[in-house]
């Protein structure tokens, strides 16, 4: 975990004065994490290398969709909710990928399958929306998804992690 | 600033106002107090509730008042149909996810929301709730309880704590509807950079913040025959007491006050102005051997702990500059349960001591685990065992907790006739009174140091540089043939310059008084609710006004603090001073969590 | 310094304009998302495998998104031509085409003869005559491509191909002699305003900007597009982020600014990828830096990636962000301008405006300003997305109008069976906009006058499937998620509009909700603190002013037409059905071989099932599910099959005894239906059933109505209708015939008598049409020809005959008189697409092989001298602009010509006789339809109700007869003041489980006559489902009925 922390520092280091320090560094830090999200000890560390108040910090982590607090699975799936999107159906796929995998989209608007495999969260809009409905699977995108499409993928993500 | 007045007519009516002048502002020259949740002046201008809005001519959208500023021209128009029933319906849509649990609430008739509510003909909310959970009460902290349930996200106390006190223990958490304002990860203010120091509260305009009451406990000990229960009153309680009991503000109540303690059961009524003076003793000793021997300056007072967990918590690298001293109500705590008992002939262990204060932090000083130095005093002597420690003082209650307690008990406030302090720990002096204020600690110090230093006879004891009402007062005094520069700060965002400058190496100063709360302690976090800058000099005022009348100023003058050391303590600083008035910090970590 | 340029020039020259044969691929987000990467790769390996003199490259999205994976291909001296829609399978072909100096047909979409990037111009070749133009094709057409002037042709990655297209020249013009108020002077009288949304003008902000005197200035581009629906700086940044930079650049110079930067959405990886190498790029040719182009000029540009938050759009929330806060927005004043990001002067602006910038610079305002309106010169780029056939970036001069976005670009609807209701402008900020106002102006004013935003400029086409409650719903769900949680209004204010708009999709409205949420959008757009609070009701308030009769619908009949609020909507199916009709009750029933109980169910539903079975438009099938897997169900013939089945063997008769044995005894009341047509007929059947006595007057001999006089008899034979009709004479229905209202009776008298009084008067009245010659005999209306036959009368029609109008009248009358051995011709005023008949009927109207001539206004009835009609002299039309219907305008051509006849019908459409009903003491409505109270069906007088045609016009017969459901409720509960209308439907028990033997393959296709023996016959033309096709057929139900346990209904 020292390690960690230094490489955190060090992210802090090479970003320090430029503009948009705080939310560049979170990035940074959540995007070398291991489960893609911000633990309180690298939240803590980013403080106190930028010497700002934790509580601003967490302020920050807490406004912005795009921090997570939590762990997310291995696999993320990410719905669509924009627009077109919702207009041409993605409710209903979200609906059934949860229903799917066993889960319900907790107050953060998003939901882990107990064993971490999965993560199934929405986003506002891709700007794919000549696609739509439009799905990432770990940042692949996947477009104008039906249901049972969705289903086969998460299946075969599903088969590939028990071999 | 601009000399340029600018014209404005507000209601038909016409007025200059200074350029930079916010239309609240503005409207309060006519008259017209524009209803606010969220704005206070001087402190607080983030324009969240939306009650203060007011129609402008030309403009499309109704206007926040307090942060629109006047220009030239400028027609408002403050109680149109369309800004009543803006102001209104906000209203509306703040209760329809507020508790409404008025009559459980501590500030219940003391609250803004409940009044404007009532003020702008809210009787219900058409709205129901639409957040579906309960967010967690944070009971973490000695101090202060917050219950984000209650709360309407006016930003004022996060705003006291960021840029006032600069410690942003609390911030705005989330977004949208779920915004709180709330700790990091939610560890509640134990767990934060809290300093206890209640400021938040005093600006909360619901019962969102409220200290962590022991009007219970207080009444349970009271009827407890068992017990012999002291209590002692901070300086500022006297000039706080009356106006929660609705004498005015800044009504002087020290005699009524001490009769009600009396009438609510209290066995002794004591001062902790008479430690205020023994303080002094201590401190102005430890400056001059300071100074003498060469040890770490400047020395900073030590009597506010709202102030100590600020320095061991963000400066911890600099707690030596800190006076050893314990503050004046521990150092009661100490004496009551030791010099006192004994005196007395009590068992140590069935005194309980209560504090009066204007203080929320003085509830976490009380409970600080250093702060036992009676028991320690007495363990060798009576072979206790650590089971039974006993703190030095058992319970701290704020201005407005009394307030409340004389209120359950139906007292009669305003018929009440006066009486004394009870004899010894009641007794003190000028010095004592005006540690309430800030610049008292230092002015009481100096009184005392000087004639000790010099010794002659201080003529006049008033020091004026020092009574300036300024975040940050400064004053340099020759003594014999060196110049001595002293500082003075309040609140701790002040402090904060002066703790940069010893950082920096670049500070002038022999001693430093800090103290947490805006002006004092009269300012201070247990005080009656407003305690805008206004009332505040009316506090101010009364404590000058009672120092003026005492006829002893000086500490080291106070026949029962000579008679303490002659049979007793034998001389400051000396090893029973040590054990039972002094103390050791710790150095915290502003990013522990 | 101009070395730099020239140099950069040459290179990209090279790169852009090659000596060989190239193979460019639109690698946007959007290309990649359909696999344009995977094309890049086996192009690669193919090119390198083969050693082939093609140079392979990748370029920006040329914003045809529905046509993704676009591949351009380019041979020296002859145009480039796009292949639109590539898969791997076309590697090959694509790569032999382009060796062959020929282009792969089979994916071909347009060419490219030259390509103006107004910067520079370049000519391609010419050639392939055959493939039309790239601005031929409709969804080019009217665009004027100046932001995305280098989108799709350039590589984005290069700095050179930019230089070459003459990027980089505008800055230099700038830095070699103008000063900065010359600069700002520019793009003030270029008129260029905020393409963010606000439209505040460039120029001045600019100007603001460059008067504070504080050495450290920030200019900000604003890409932190957060818009859902809105994806055009997205597109911008990742085909053309130089002529970002440049932009920049430029305003740097102008307003004197040392640092900038671009805060994009972190959503966009590939937009901040090529953002951060075409600044390295920049850097590395000093364009950026210290000391410019070797002059003294100094300006930083860095990219900061936002992290989803909507509200950082919002200028003063974005500073908070960037300076590490939540962004939060303030108050302004002051505005950034003064005091911006870390307190000091600030100009921020959106993306696309600052594209703009480098043109105007080098053009000159005056070439600017000429395009798009005055007040709002210049382009838009709209992202139209959403149930558009077409979709993608369309960038259109300001000031056209939204018939040429939607039709002409969007194409119409994604599928022709459904009309585009309303475009979604602006994002969640902005509004619905219904299809009559789509001939209002796109620009900022016109926008705003209707209640919608330009916002960003997404555009969100939806279409009947689509609820506009729900879509309010949908976007209030998202600015209350996306509200910074500061100000009350916005906060708390949006939060109850939201439960408000919940608990009406959810059938639990009040009435006075719309008013609550009227007021809450005033309120809220009055006193919050932002431009998110303070637009966001506006999709809630447009669609309450433009869609009114939806809110109304859920909350007094706890019904969602579109069929999207799942609480409301069981299966889509019987939601759509005008009748409510259990169709998966019938279609399982069926499937369990329980016809009679079958049957039951669809009598219960609908008394004529035979007949609709026939003739329904089957609002069900349009809305089934499993056209989403091959084609709908065809649940009208299922219904058809039961009814002719059980006639077939008898067994109504059962069914019948039950239903009359089941008759409620007497309540003596009475009631007087006036119009044996389908909406009295059913009004009546469940009125007697419920022990009323009721009475139908009918002007005709008979009963029916329209189904008897107005249907052909190939389509709806007698014995089917008359067979359906027996039962309401065996239920005691009274019928008074040859009884016409306003002559033989009139509604105060049948008040009188009754109880309760329906008028079912239908719309029978012919559209009056104003044809020179028409006087004299041998011009005649369609429905008169239609009842003639219907009669028996003689039909007075000569041998040569020809029908004006494109309705269901029209091809009724043409194939009746064909089968009569006439010779006819329809003259019909726009194309076949266009004809508003059922779609099967047209169908059958061509097989049948009746002449149509399309495109042809009446203009007279050409007589000889003797007076005898020999023909119909027509205008000749040509196709101009879309009208708000999404159909193009026709103009006449100036020529004419003269269709021969003797005889001249007259089909185009009928209207409500509201002479009659004012004589009668009701009141006529704008539309000139019978007024009643929506819903409750009450006309003015009390006791008197209205439904079916005479209140809406010309409809269908299910509609009508869904109106007779209702009213026949309503009036039962007046009557007896308690609720019995649901006890008339049996709860049939049948399998609640998805069958896995469901019948795969497309819909089952009744046998149809052949046509060979239609001629001189009435036989029917559709001969219906065997028992096995029935079964099949019913196997093919989805059964979106059935809930699974944890599943969502409907999901």
């Amino acid at each position: 975990m020292d390690e960690r922390l230094r490489s955190i520092e060090t992210i802090v280091a090479s970003r320090r004065g430029e503009h948009g320090a705080l939310l560049s560094i979170l990035e940074d830090v959540q995007r070398t994490s291991d489960h893609n999200y911000l633990k309180a000890e690298e939240l803590a560390c980013v403080a106190r290398a930028l010497e700002i108040p934790l509580a601003q910090v967490y302020s920050v982590a807490t406004f912005y969709a795009f921090f997570n607090l939590k762990p997310q699975g291995e696999h993320v799936i990410t719905v669509c909710r924009g627009t077109a999107c919702h207009t041409r159906g993605s409710k209903p796929l979200l609906d059934k990928v949860l229903a799917h995998l066993g889960v319900t989209l907790g107050d953060d608007g998003s939901a882990t399958t107990d064993d971490y495999q999965f993560t199934v969260q929405t986003v506002a809009c891709f700007g794919q929306c000549a696609l739509a409905p439009v799905i990432a699977i770990d940042e692949v995108i996947h477009s104008k998804v039906s249901e049972d499409q969705l289903i086969e993928l998460v299946r075969s993500l599903q088969q590939g992690g028990q071999e | 600033m601009d000399e340029k007045l600018i014209n404005v007519t507000i209601d038909g009516r016409k007025i200059a106002v200074g350029r930079g002048t916010k239309i609240i502002d503005a409207c309060k020259r006519v008259g017209i107090t524009i209803p606010t949740l969220c704005y206070l002046e001087d402190i607080s201008a983030y324009g969240s509730c939306g009650v203060c809005v007011v129609e402008v001519e030309n403009s499309p959208r109704l206007v926040r008042s307090c942060m629109h500023i006047v220009t030239e021209g400028m027609v408002i128009n403050t109680h149109t149909p369309r800004v009543l029933h803006a102001r209104k319906v906000n209203m509306e849509l703040l209760l329809a996810n507020h508790p409404l649990l008025c009559t459980s609430c501590e500030r219940n008739l003391n609250c803004e929301l409940q009044a404007l509510a009532h003020q702008l003909g809210v009787r219900e909310s058409r709205f129901g709730r639409t957040k579906t959970k309960f967010e967690e009460i944070d009971r973490t902290s000695p101090s202060l309880v917050r219950d984000p349930n209650a709360c309407i996200l006016c930003n004022r106390c996060v705003e006291v704590c960021e840029s006032m006190q600069t410690v942003s223990a609390i911030s705005m958490i989330g977004r949208g509807l779920n915004t709180k304002v709330g700790t990091f990860l939610d560890g509640g203010l134990a767990n934060s950079p809290c300093t206890n120091c209640g400021q938040c509260a005093l600006v909360c305009p619901t019962g969102a913040i409220v200290e962590r009451s022991a009007e219970d406990e207080v009444f349970a000990a009271l009827s407890d025959p068992t017990l012999t229960v002291l209590v002692q009153t901070a300086p500022a309680i006297r000039v706080g007491l009356g106006e929660a009991m609705g004498l005015g503000e800044g009504a002087l109540v020290t005699e009524q006050m001490v009769t009600s303690l009396r009438r609510l059961g209290f066995d002794r009524v004591f001062d902790t102005q008479f430690t205020a003076d023994l303080t002094i003793m201590e401190e102005a000793h430890e400056l001059i051997d300071r100074i003498t021997h060469n040890k770490p300056l400047p020395m900073i007072t030590s009597c506010s702990p709202g102030w100590i967990k600020f320095i061991e918590t963000f400066y911890p690298e600099q707690v030596d500059h800190l006076s050893s001293c314990k503050s004046p109500q521990q150092m009661f705590g100490a004496v009551a349960k030791t010099y006192y008992a004994k005196r007395a002939g009590l068992d140590p262990r069935t005194v309980r001591v209560v504090s009066i204060m204007p203080c929320t932090a003085k509830k976490y000083e009380a409970g600080r685990s250093e702060m036992d130095g009676a028991f320690k005093w007495w363990k060798k002597e009576m072979d206790l065992s650590d089971e039974e420690r006993f703190a030095d003082v058992d319970w701290v209650l704020t201005t407005r907790e009394l307030a409340r307690m004389l209120e359950r008990i139906g007292l009669d406030f305003s018929t009440l006739e006066g009486s004394d302090f009870d004899d010894p720990l009641g007794a003190s002096t000028g010095g004592a009174v005006i540690f309430a204020n800030s610049g008292g600690v230092m002015e009481a110090a100096l009184r005392t140091a000087v004639e000790t230093l010099t010794g002659t006879v201080l003529e006049n004891v008033e020091f004026s540089d020092l009574r300036e009402r300024a975040g940050i007062r400064e004053a340099a005094l020759t003594i014999g043939e060196s110049t001595v520069r002293v500082a003075v700060a309040n609140t701790l965002g002040n402090a904060r310059v002066l703790l940069d400058q010893i950082k920096g190496g670049e500070s002038p100063y022999a001693f430093i008084e800090v103290m947490t709360c805006p002006d004092g302690c009269i300012g201070g976090g247990g005080q009656p609710i407003p305690s805008t800058a206004e009332i505040r000099a009316k506090r101010i005022a009364s404590i000058y006004e009672e120092d003026r009348h005492k006829p002893i100023r000086k500490s080291h003058e106070n026949p029962s603090i000579k008679e303490l050391y002659e049979t007793f303590l034998t001389k400051p600083l000396s090893d029973v001073s040590h054990q039972l008035l002094h103390t050791e910090y710790t150095k915290g970590d502003a990013y522990r969590y | 310094m101009i070395r730099i340029l020239d140099q950069l020039q040459r290179v990209g020259e090279e790169s852009l304009y090659p000596q060989e044969a190239t193979i460019a691929i639109g690698m946007g987000t959007c290309g990649v998302g359909s696999g344009a990467d995977v094309l890049y790769r086996r192009f690669g390996e193919e090119i390198e495998r083969r050693k082939l003199p093609i140079q392979l490259r990748s370029v920006g999205c040329f914003g045809a998104c529905s046509e993704e994976p676009l591949v351009m291909t380019g041979v020296t001296g002859l145009p480039m031509v796009l292949h639109r829609q590539v898969s791997e399978l076309d590697v090959l072909p694509i790569i032999d085409a382009v060796l062959a100096k020929r282009y792969h047909k089979g994916r071909v979409y347009c060419k490219i003869s030259e390509w103006d990037h107004h910067l520079s111009k370049y000519s391609y070749g010419t050639g392939y005559p055959e493939v039309p133009e790239w601005n031929q094709i409709d969804f080019f057409r009217s665009q004027k491509k100046l932001v995305l002037r280098n989108a799709g042709i350039i590589d984005p990655d290069s700095i050179a191909e930019y230089v070459a297209v003459g990027g980089y020249r505008a800055f230099y013009k700038v830095l070699g002699g103008m000063s900065r108020s010359e600069v700002i002077q520019v793009i003030k009288d270029a008129r260029l305003r905020g393409r963010g949304g606000a439209g505040f003008p460039t120029g001045l902000k600019w100007e603001l900007m460059a008067r504070e005197t504080e050495e450290e200035k920030y200019l900000i581009c604003n890409a932190d597009e957060g818009d859902p629906g809105a994806y055009m700086n997205r597109n911008e940044m990742e085909s053309d982020p130089h002529s970002l930079i440049e932009g920049m650049l430029i305003a740097a110079y102008a307003t004197s600014a040392k640092e900038g930067i671009i805060y994009v959405r972190a959503e966009y990886p590939l937009a901040v990828k090529r953002l951060n190498d075409a600044i390295a790029a920049a850097y590395e040719h000093t364009f950026l830096g210290k000391n410019i182009l070797g002059s003294h000029f100094s300006f930083n540009l860095s990219v900061v990636e936002g992290a989803g938050a909507f509200v950082c759009g919002e200028e003063t929330a974005l500073i908070a962000s960037l300076e590490g806060h939540a962004g939060r927005p303030r108050v302004k004043p002051p505005f950034p301008s003064k005091k911006g990001y870390l307190g000091k002067p600030t100009t921020i602006n959106n993306l696309e405006t600052w594209c703009n910038v480098p043109l105007i610079i080098a053009m000159g305002s005056a070439w600017f300003a000429r395009i798009g309106t005055n007040l709002s010169p210049g382009t838009k780029v709209f992202s139209l997305v959403g149930k558009s056939r077409n979709t993608g970036l369309v960038e259109l001069p300001l000031g056209e109008k939204l018939t040429t976005l939607v039709y002409e670009a969007g194409g119409g609807s994604s599928n022709v069976e459904k009309s585009i209701k309303a475009v979604q402008s602006g994002g969640p900020s902005g509004g619905c906009i219904p299809a009559h106002l789509f001939e209002s102006s796109i620009d900022y004013e016109n926008l705003a006058k209707i209640g919608a935003i330009m916002g960003s400029g997404g555009m969100v086409v939806m279409d009947s499937d689509n609820c506009m409650v729900d879509s309010a719903r949908y976007f209030l769900e998202f600015t209350t998620a996306e509200s910074c949680g500061k100000c009350t209004p916005c906060r708390e204010g949006l939060s109850q509009a939201l439960s408000v708009l919940d608990r009406i999709c959810e059938g639990e409205g009040k009435e006075s909700d719309i008013a609550l949420l009227e007021e809450l959008s005033r309120h809220i757009s009055d006193t919050a603190l932002c431009g998110l609070g303070q637009s966001a009701m506006n999709p809630v308030a447009t669609t309450i002013r433009y869609f009114a009769q939806e809110y109304e619908s859920h909350i007094k009949r706890r019904r969602c037409e579109a069929g999207t609020c799942e609480t409301l909507v069981a299966e889509l199916c019987s939601n759509s059905c005008p009748l409510t009709m259990r169709i998966p009750t019938y279609i399982t029933l069926l499937k369990e071989n329980r016809l009679v109980e079958a049957f039951t169910s669809t009598l219960e539903d609908n008394p004529l099932p035979g007949t609709l079975g026939r003739i329904c438009h089957f609002h069900c099938q349009m809305r089934c599910r499993r056209e989403e897997v091959d084609s709908p169900v065809h649940q009208g013939e299922l219904h058809r099959y039961l009814a002719d089945t059980l006639y077939k063997m008898g067994q109504e008769q059962e069914v019948y005894q039950q239903m009359i044995e089941d008759k409620y005894p007497s309540t003596g009341k009475k009631i007087a239906i006036v119009g044996a047509g389908p909406a009295g007929l059913s009004a009546a059947f469940y009125l007697v059933r419920l022990g009323h006595e009721v009475t139908i007057y009918d002007e005709h001999p008979q009963a029916g109505g329209v189904l008897r006089y107005g249907i052909p008899a190939y389509r709806l034979p007698r014995d089917v209708l008359d067979k359906e009709l027996e039962l309401f004479d065996l239920l005691g229905v009274n019928f008074r015939f040859n009884t016409s209202l306003g002559t033989d009776i009139t509604v105060e008298a049948l008040r009188g008598a009754n109880d309760a009084v329906i008028l079912a008067l239908g719309s029978y009245h012919h559209s009056h049409l104003t044809l020179e010659g028409s006087e004299g005999g041998h011009v005649i209306q369609g429905t008169e020809v239609l009842r003639r036959q219907a009669e028996g009368e003689d039909l007075q029609v000569g041998k040569r005959v020809v029908i004006i109008g494109g309705g269901n009248v029209a091809i009724d009358v043409a194939r009746s008189l064909w089968r009569l051995d006439r010779e006819v011709t329809i003259a019909y005023r726009r194309g076949r697409d266009e004809m508003p008949a059922n779609r099967s009927e047209i169908a059958e109207l061509f097989a049948e092989g009746i002449t149509v001539v399309f495109d042809v206004s009446p203009k007279s009835v050409v007589r000889d001298g003797t007076g005898k009609v020999t023909g119909l002299s027509v205008n000749e039309l040509e196709q101009g602009a879309f009208d708000v219907s999404g159909r193009r305008r026709r103009i006449p051509t100036g020529k004419d010509s003269i269709i021969e006849c003797d005889t001249v019908i007259i089909a185009i459409g009928e209207r409500v006789d509201s002479a009659l009903i004012e004589a009668e003491g009701l009141s006529v409505n704008e539309a000139g339809h019978l007024a009643v109270e929506r819903y409750t069906y009450k006309t003015a007088l009390d006791g008197v109700w209205a439904i079916g045609d005479v209140i809406t016009g010309p409809s269908t017969a299910a509609e009508a007869m869904g109106h007779a459901k209702e009213v026949a409720h309503l009036i039962d509960c007046s009557l007896m003041g308690e609720i019995r209308f649901h006890t008339l439907f049996t709860d049939f028990k049948y399998g609640q489980e998805i069958w896995d033997t469901a019948h795969e393959g497309r819909q089952i296709k009744a046998g149809q006559l052949p046509v060979a023996e239609r001629h001189s016959s009435f036989a029917e033309v559709n001969l219906g489902y065997s028992g096995r096709q029935a079964r099949m057929e019913a196997s093919r139900c989805l059964r979106c009925d059935v809930c699974l346990e944890g599943e969502v209904s409907n999901g």
